[in-house]
């Protein structure tokens, strides 16, 4: 078990999370302006919402230091191990997102906390349907897409642009964890060929 | 990326003027959107070398060679696109312009720049985070400052300059220098991380031409405010034979002979009632009583370019913010109201230009003696120039 969390390299992972404590408070107030379909003035993201994109890289990194041949004739439930470990690293940042919250009264850090349950879970998803290299990129293209898409002319955001509504919406909460949990089930099967890193 | 581009090219600015700087920047303005998706493919390049461990071992060929023959297609992708944009302005402008060749080299460097970093990248980072990572800081770098209220100048680094430039202003030399100097300092980090044998000092020292290329730039550009602008050469504008002599911008030229017909019957309106007309009008910066600087765009219409002329009739208005219960702005609507009229501005359109109080006062202003317009145009001049005089808006009984 020790050797396994070396493996994945459970120290970057905790490293970004502080990161991620550490530059919040910073950019709270930071947006950026991405293009949009229908909107005037392109949608105007804050910082907070896309941050949690670096806990997503991190998983999806730790996911692929392993190596595959040894793992396949493992013992021990890897797979299994793995899933968790992804869902351990979604619930410790939300709680960090919550703490911050709290602490430094940022407005969207629950959001934020929120969002990163759903970048993991896209980066899961993504690692089984398209392959480990390009999984990293798939909640960056999402949320690329439903900022092109997902706001009215009026500037308002859809109710299904999920990364962007605020955190007392349950249909939000609800995508989120339900692409969590679909990418855990996902990573318990096991791919039929070797992945490559 | 096409599609990408194209979404994007919906929702550039467009400009009234012919004035190929605009257009070209607002056209390669599309960098934001080809930069990064180009630097990731090139780090999904660099991936491929990585996972090959291709730099460990001896090679005939010279790095440089093999790294430009594989971002060869992704650098023809990406320049396509950019020709693609200023096609696409082109089309949508009306008229075809050479592009500006400061904004579309910049352009290019700046595309070389995020491109041969984003291999660098994927050279010396797994891909399943060099990928991502390239992509986000690529569109970061160039998107993030523009949304940033302090430092202004900031933006300018990135080497997109979407919204230069008006037609009276040029690109400033310092941005498009600043921003070769990032650009220099991103290529020389990418040459650093991609020795052959790269040792861990080595690769934090790649950094510091980027910094050293940041500081520098930042230095440069210090003194610009949210537009990479400075004013343009007056040597460019082209004037009238007329009397007084107009003289406006090549793009406007096509309107210069009406413009100096209503300069000249405006001139001769006000000269009937004693206000001292320039001998030129120019879309220069003017700067004394003997020239009048004014404006205008393309679509301009006609009682809006005599409203500028008028208004280029006027002298300055002082800043007395605070001094008065009337400001001179104030006074300069009435003043401006007042020339209007008298050279001839139909009843609709001073309506569209002033309010009803305003128009009233100017009704019964052209009701007295000639003399008396004279004296009440002057007294309000000098409280227009000057703080702390009282004007007369309303004429004495």
């Amino acid at each position: 078990m020790k050797r396994w969390l070396q493996v994945r390299r459970l120290d970057l992972g905790l490293l970004t999370i502080l990161g991620m404590v550490l530059v919040m408070p910073l950019i709270r107030d930071w947006s950026i302006t991405l293009p949009n379909l229908f909107g005037r003035d392109g949608s105007i993201i804050p910082l907070p919402l896309v941050l949690p994109f670096a806990i997503a890289i991190a998983v999806a990194f730790s996911l692929t230091t392993g190596d595959p041949l040894l793992e396949r004739v493992s013992s021990r439930p890897i797979l299994l191990l793995d899933s968790l470990y992804a869902g351990l690293m979604a619930l410790v940042a939300l709680l960090i997102c919550l703490l911050l919250g709290q602490v430094f009264d940022i407005d969207l850090a629950l959001e934020a906390g929120r969002n990163t349950l759903g970048y993991i879970g896209l980066v899961l998803l993504g690692r089984r349907m398209l392959g480990v290299q390009v999984a990293a990129l798939i909640p960056i293209v999402v949320v690329l897409g439903l900022a092109l898409l997902g706001i009215s002319s009026s500037g308002a955001f859809y109710w299904w642009s999920w990364p962007f509504v605020p955190d007392d919406n349950l249909w939000s909460w609800g995508v989120m964890i339900g692409l969590l949990l679909a990418g855990m089930l996902l990573t318990l099967i096991r791919p039929r060929g070797l992945s490559v890193h | 990326m096409v599609i990408l581009t194209l979404l994007f090219m919906t929702d550039v600015p467009s400009w009234s003027d012919p004035y190929s700087l605009a257009w070209t920047s607002a056209g390669a303005s599309a960098i934001l959107i080809i930069a990064p998706i180009c630097a990731a493919c090139a780090a999904w390049e660099g991936g491929r070398l990585r996972r090959a461990r291709w730099f460990a071992w001896p090679h005939v060929r010279s790095t440089t060679i093999v790294v430009l023959t594989i971002l060869l297609p992704t650098l023809v992708v990406g320049l396509l696109m950019i020709v693609g944009a200023l096609l696409f302005q082109i089309i949508t402008s009306g008229f075809v312009f050479i592009p500006d060749w400061r904004v579309l080299s910049m352009a290019i460097i700046v595309l070389f720049a995020h491109v041969l970093l984003g291999f660098a990248m994927g050279v010396r980072i797994p891909i399943v985070v060099s990928l991502p990572m390239v992509f986000l800081f690529s569109f970061a770098w160039i998107e993030l400052p523009n949304t940033l209220d302090d430092p202004l100048w900031l933006r300018h680094l990135s080497g997109i300059w979407t919204f230069c430039c008006l037609v009276s202003t040029n690109l400033a030399p310092q941005a498009w220098i600043g921003a070769l100097l990032v650009a220099i300092g991103m290529i020389s980090m990418a040459s650093v991380l991609l020795l052959q044998r790269l040792r861990l000092w080595q690769a934090l020292v790649s950094v510091v031409p980027l910094v050293i290329g940041v500081g520098v730039g930042a230095y440069m550009v210090q003194d610009l405010d949210a537009f990479p602008a400075v004013a343009r050469d007056e040597g460019v504008l082209v004037c009238s034979t007329s009397q007084p002599r107009v003289c406006v911008w090549p793009e406007h030229e096509t309107r210069l002979e009406e413009v100096a017909a209503l300069a000249t019957e405006a001139s001769m309106a006000w000269r009937q009632v004693g206000v001292i007309v320039p001998d030129e009008f120019t879309e220069g910066a003017g700067g004394d009583r003997g020239i009048g600087s004014f404006g205008f765009s393309m679509e301009t219409d006609r009682y809006t370019l005599f409203n500028s002329l008028s208004r280029s009739v006027l002298p300055p208005v002082a800043n007395c913010e605070g001094q008065g219960s009337v400001s001179p702005r104030e006074v300069q609507t009435y003043l401006v109201a007042w020339l209007n009229s008298v050279a001839g501005m139909p009843a609709e359109a001073l309506v569209a230009r002033a309010n009803a109080q305003i128009l009233d006062t100017i009704a019964t202003v052209q009701l007295l003696p000639l003399e008396e317009q004279q004296i009440w145009f002057e007294r309000n001049l000098i409280a227009l120039e000057q703080c702390g005089v009282p004007p007369q808006l309303e004429p004495l009984p």
